[in-house]
């Protein structure tokens, strides 16, 4: 049985710092960057005072250069005030990295394969 | 038949109102729409420790529910990015149910995306989803679309839920 799957896609993990979060519905704040940046965001971790998300399709470099917009959309979420600088502190692409770096399951066939034809 | 049902969202930040638990209505919604008799239960919120949400599942079960959703955790690995969010659910579903089926959803970096998991416990199907707000809609209605359709077995629940998370990634940036 292979519980294992390699996904394809393209994004980046970003890291936003400043805030305070009290009562933030991610789907708003996710539907908010959607519309701004014309690409999926998924809101994967909150703190009172910072939000993890990953937006797919686009560069860190691009991300980092629409700081501002994206600070700006931020702050006009409700559940999101100021608490400091709004910023990005990190935003960092997924790397690839070799299959064989993957964890090993009782799998023998090829990853990347695997990974292709997933959903065929 | 599907007459007793209980949500056990996870998560320090919805247990103390930083992010607000919309996936938990959501899914008791799905969940009514196709069993409009069964008894739903969404429970308090657990933080993320695997000693308290082990418990929980094992009530779950002893209180005989047909179906038990865990929300959230389903992710983590650290193994490229360490300071990201750290995900304590799956590996207390693990420990809970050693018996049970998963698929892991690994990205192109090495880092496991999330790790989607269906059991049977005498009459309870235990299956989780993970936290970000479409893909527990998306594997939520993965799992209970074949339930209504009497389908259990844990194997084909967790091959629909992890298609239905895999196909809620976006390739290219595409909307």
């Amino acid at each position: 049985m292979d519980n294992q799957v390699i996904v394809y896609v393209d994004k980046t993990y970003v890291r936003i710092t400043g805030l305070q979060v009290k009562g933030l519905k991610p789907f708003e704040l996710e539907h908010k960057l959607n519309s701004m940046l014309q690409r999926p965001v998924r809101v994967i971790g909150v703190t009172g005072s910072e939000i993890e998300m990953d937006i797919y399709g686009m560069e860190a470099e691009a991300i980092y250069k629409d700081e501002k917009g994206i600070v700006k959309a931020i702050s006009t979420v409700e559940g999101i005030t100021a608490a400091d600088v709004i910023k990005i502190a990190q935003a960092e692409k997924s790397v690839e990295v070799s299959v064989d770096n993957f964890p090993k399951d009782n799998y023998s066939g090829c990853a990347r394969e695997r990974w292709l034809n997933f959903g065929k | 038949m599907v007459n007793k049902a209980i949500i056990i969202p996870t998560g320090d930040e919805i247990l103390n109102g930083t992010v607000i638990d919309t996936n938990s209505p959501a899914i008791m919604a799905m969940i009514l729409e196709r069993f409009p008799h069964c008894e739903v239960t969404r429970v308090t919120p657990l933080a993320d420790d695997e000693n308290a949400i082990i418990k929980k599942i094992k009530g779950a079960i002893e209180q005989r529910a047909d179906i038990v959703i865990i929300i959230g955790g389903s992710g983590g690995g650290h193994r490229f990015i360490p300071n990201a969010s750290k995900d304590f659910t799956h590996s207390a579903i693990v420990r809970a149910l050693p018996n049970c089926c998963y698929k892991e959803l690994y990205g192109k970096n090495g880092h496991m995306w999330s790790k989607l998991i269906a059991a049977k416990v005498d009459n309870s199907l235990v299956i989780n989803v993970p936290g970000p707000y479409v893909e527990a809609v998306a594997a939520a209605k993965a799992a209970l679309d074949a339930i209504s359709k009497g389908i259990t077995d844990p194997q084909t629940i967790v091959e629909r839920t992890s298609m239905a998370v895999s196909q809620q990634y976006h390739l290219n940036g595409e909307n």
